[in-house]
């Protein structure tokens, strides 16, 4: 009797194993996955950011709005932004954030500063990767020692080149990003000048941390920066990202059944 | 257990009804978050999309007229995370909505 029993466990056991490891659609990480990354007692790899890493709420509600102060070209430029969120809102049906009424692409910073769901780090001899489950876009960050273009046409996500500072700590530089975009949800603007410096420091191997600087002296009257030192987790290897898309069938839907139904006052 | 499963659905749509402009486009500036609605309906449609979800269903309002409602919720990752799934709602199932009207 007793031999069978074991058998019968084990299949048990193995079968849960199996079913966790094939999991699909993931959304995010738990929200203790930060807290026990902080925890983590394993050091981490040299120069690797390889993984999926996710901020949890902090990635997805933003810096909070702040902004340094605006330059009256930055004024002038986000006079016909009209945000859903922060210290500008409107009502619903009267939001023009071209991400979310149009499906324009997120952009470069708004891609880290707004909506920074999971994504994922892939590296290869000459590129940083950086594949995001927000939008299903990805960066190109070229580590092959070549030198930021000079006076590049501007693209959604900007030209990037990366390097390692230290051992843990990779600082990746942007230029060229196109001013259509808004930095955020609540339409702070920014210029075609726009200078942005990321830095990924990983902590230890389960926590990195983000921190955005932005240097914009067309439309901001100082550097700033909108994130500093934020958390992200490892998550899985075997974790598998939800899609999470802007369609522009399923947002004219949206704006039939709900915006165009809102009480604007 | 029918009337259990309804009281979660009260329960939950009324959390994600408030708390979708965390990660949302747009703040509560269009919604009364303040006032207190109970309605009693049909599904008519679960549309389980970006960059929000929304439940429509038939139920009478305060004057004894059947409309038709429109509930915005969360995205379908957020709603994920608080155990929703495209599966949650079927054509003619019977649900208690308590929104932010």
């Amino acid at each position: 009797m007793k031999p069978i029993l074991a058998v019968a466990l084990l299949v048990a056991v193995s079968a849960s194993a199996v079913a966790r490891a094939q999991e699909w659609n993931r959304a995010g990480l738990s929200d203790g996955a930060l807290t026990a990354s902080k925890a983590s007692a394993a050091p981490a790899p040299k120069r690797d950011l390889t993984g999926i890493w996710d901020a949890g709420g902090q990635g997805i509600a933003g810096p909070g709005h702040e902004s340094a102060p605006w330059t009256d070209w930055a004024k002038q430029k986000a006079a016909s932004f009209r945000p859903g969120n922060g210290p500008r809102a409107v009502y619903e049906n009267d939001i023009n954030d071209p991400l979310s009424t149009v499906c324009d692409p997120t952009g470069f910073p708004r891609q880290v500063l707004y909506e920074t769901r999971p994504f994922q780090i892939v590296q290869t001899p000459t590129q940083v990767l950086i594949l995001y489950m927000f939008e299903k876009r990805w960066r190109v960050v070229w580590t092959d020692g070549r030198a930021l273009p000079k006076d590049p046409d501007p693209r959604w996500y900007g030209y990037s080149v990366g390097h390692w500072e230290d051992d843990d700590t990779f600082v990746v530089n942007t230029i060229g990003t196109d001013e259509r975009t808004w930095l955020d949800n609540s339409g702070n603007p920014h210029s075609a000048d726009l200078k942005v410096e990321e830095r990924y420091h990983r902590v230890n191997h389960d926590l990195m941390e983000l921190t955005v600087t932005l240097d914009d002296p067309k439309a901001y009257t100082r550097p700033w920066m909108p994130r500093n030192r934020m958390p992200l987790a490892l998550a899985p290897a075997n974790f598998d990202m939800m899609e999470m898309i802007c369609s522009p069938t399923e947002v004219m839907d949206f704006r039939k059944n709900i915006s165009e139904r809102t009480n604007n006052k | 257990m029918k009337a259990s499963y309804l009281g979660i659905v009260l329960g939950i749509f009324t959390v994600a009804a408030i708390a979708a402009p965390v990660g949302a486009h747009h703040g509560t500036a269009s919604f009364d978050t303040s006032k207190d609605l109970t309605l009693k309906g049909t599904v008519t449609d679960w549309i389980w999309a970006n960059p929000h979800c929304f439940l429509k269903f038939d139920a009478m309002d305060e004057t004894g007229t059947v409309r038709n409602w429109a509930v915005e919720v969360s995205n379908p990752t957020d709603m994920t995370k608080r155990g929703w799934a495209r599966s949650s709602f079927k054509v003619g199932d019977a649900v208690t909505v308590n929104p932010a009207p």
